[in-house]
């Protein structure tokens, strides 16, 4: 046994966190899509859509069902191969789609459930005052089921912000690809996954935190 | 039937799987005219207000309202959306929407389905809560107003819509026994205005005191109707005999 090299570490700390803005940045361009893409397929799944339907259904089925690594290199190393355009796709942008599509999926669900949770009464007040489908959703379900899948939303959001680490595979020399270089170079391995897994879990309690005054202002309209 | 009734109903059915809950109904409202419905429940009364705007569609059976007629064989979406618009509703359960405050339940159909400006939906907003005395709630959210306080805005909500057609259903049912005072004093000022009402209400006295016109509907049909003072006093069907004087018994609800 040897000890940990502290000093190394704290020199690597700048490093790594030069690449905190790239990782924070994928998975926010990823969640900000797939909020969009996930509502979109929520609100399609709860009144079905003929034809759609179906696509969606495919869709959601697919991206669940298979490993976010498998789907990344899908689009990275397979896609190109098949479809020209795309062989200009750098692993960010790879990354970025794969992050999008999957949790999309998983999201989807989450909010697809809470606006079946949000009471009848809604529903009718709004169709009752003449409010057009859109109308209804965009200001009274919408809102209302948002309140309910908010917890399970910033979840995902969290496995998204570990998800980027696989942009590594890709090749991107993001937060997890810089740790990989930095530890080859100095064989310390231990100490510099340490401090890229600080790194991580300093991030996501961050976000917990923010979390939690998210349900506060989520929750005013129903406090007693 | 008059042209020129406020809404003109004729022949409307509807049944829920094989029960058939409304039978061949008929009815001309006047303009400014408060009908109030009463008789057993499960009899369809709140199912007819709930197929004059399309929250149950009827199977069969039309409404005209203007000149608009809609008919569940051929009402498109534009139409059923032009019905809702002509009236407004009033629910049990208040169905005060839960995200917005007491002041953003009245403004939001007044600019979202009326397009009028945030600012003309404001001052709307103000002058219905202080009609209805609840100008220092409009900051509250629905969960922290009392029944009573939550149906006073849901009345309001619907008083500024102007529509051409009130629909009330059962609004004091719902209501702890304290509360349903306040609720129809508001639908009284309501009345005096000659708003044109339907109202479904256990509530005699009320219905008494407001109405122009009582109608007793059993087993989803209108059985009979009439007079407040001839309906309520010497009803010809015994029928209606039998409800009133079950409800003389028991007191309302």
């Amino acid at each position: 046994m040897r000890a940990l090299d502290v000093e190394y570490m704290w020199e690597l700390v700048p490093v790594l966190l030069g690449y905190v803005p790239l990782t924070l940045f994928m998975a926010l361009i990823g969640m900000f899509f797939a909020l969009i893409l996930a509502s979109v397929m929520a609100v399609e799944r709860v009144f079905r859509v003929p034809v759609l339907d179906v696509f969606v259904r495919l869709f959601i089925s697919f991206f669940r069902g298979t490993p976010l690594l498998v789907q990344l290199f899908l689009f990275y190393y397979g896609l190109p191969q098949v479809l020209a355009f795309l062989t200009t796709i750098n692993g960010v942008t790879a990354t970025i789609m794969g992050l999008t599509l999957h949790f999309s999926a998983y999201m989807a669900e989450s909010i697809r459930a809470a606006i079946l949770g949000v009471d009848r009464s809604q529903w009718e007040a709004a169709q009752a005052v003449g409010m057009t489908q859109t109308q209804m959703m965009g200001h009274i379900i919408l809102p209302q089921a948002a309140r309910v899948a908010a917890p399970t939303l910033v979840n995902y959001f969290i496995d998204m912000i570990k998800g980027t680490s696989l942009a590594f595979t890709l090749g991107v020399t993001e937060l997890m690809g810089a740790t990989q270089k930095e530890a080859a170079g100095s064989f310390l391995y231990f100490e510099a996954f340490l401090v890229v897994a600080a790194i991580y879990w300093i991030m996501v309690e961050a976000l917990s935190f923010a979390q939690r005054h998210l349900e506060t202002y989520l929750n005013k309209a129903y406090a007693r | 039937m008059t042209s020129n009734a406020a809404i003109s109903i004729t022949g409307l059915n509807k049944s829920f799987g094989t029960t058939s809950v409304l039978k061949d109904i008929s009815l001309d409202i006047a303009p400014g005219e408060r009908v109030v419905v009463i008789g057993p429940s499960g009899t369809g009364k709140s199912t007819l207000l709930r197929c004059l705007n399309y929250l149950d569609r009827p199977d069969s059976g039309t409404i005209r309202m203007g000149d608009l007629t809609v008919d569940p064989a051929t009402a498109s979406r534009s139409d059923i959306l032009a019905l809702r618009r002509r009236t407004s509703f009033v629910f049990q359960n208040y169905a005060l929407f839960a995200n917005k405050t007491a002041r953003e339940n009245i403004t939001q159909a007044l600019i979202t389905v009326k397009g009028q400006s945030k600012a003309d939906a404001l001052a709307r907003a103000d002058e219905t809560l202080r009609e209805t005395g609840l100008a220092d709630k409009a900051d509250s959210y629905p969960a922290a107003l009392s029944g009573g306080q939550q149906q006073r805005v849901g009345i309001g909500r619907a008083m500024a819509l102007d529509a051409d057609l009130m629909l009330f259903d059962e609004p004091t049912s719902a209501l702890d026994p304290e509360w349903v005072g306040e609720v129809l004093d508001l639908m009284r000022r309501v009345a005096e205005k000659r708003q044109t009402m339907l109202i479904v209400t256990h509530e005699m006295q009320f219905a008494r005191e407001i109405a122009d016109r009582i109608i007793f509907m059993s087993d989803g049909q209108i059985i009979e109707q009439g007079k407040p003072e001839k309906l309520l006093e010497s009803p010809d069907d015994p029928r209606t005999q039998s409800f009133l004087r079950r409800v003389a018994k028991t007191g309302p609800n």
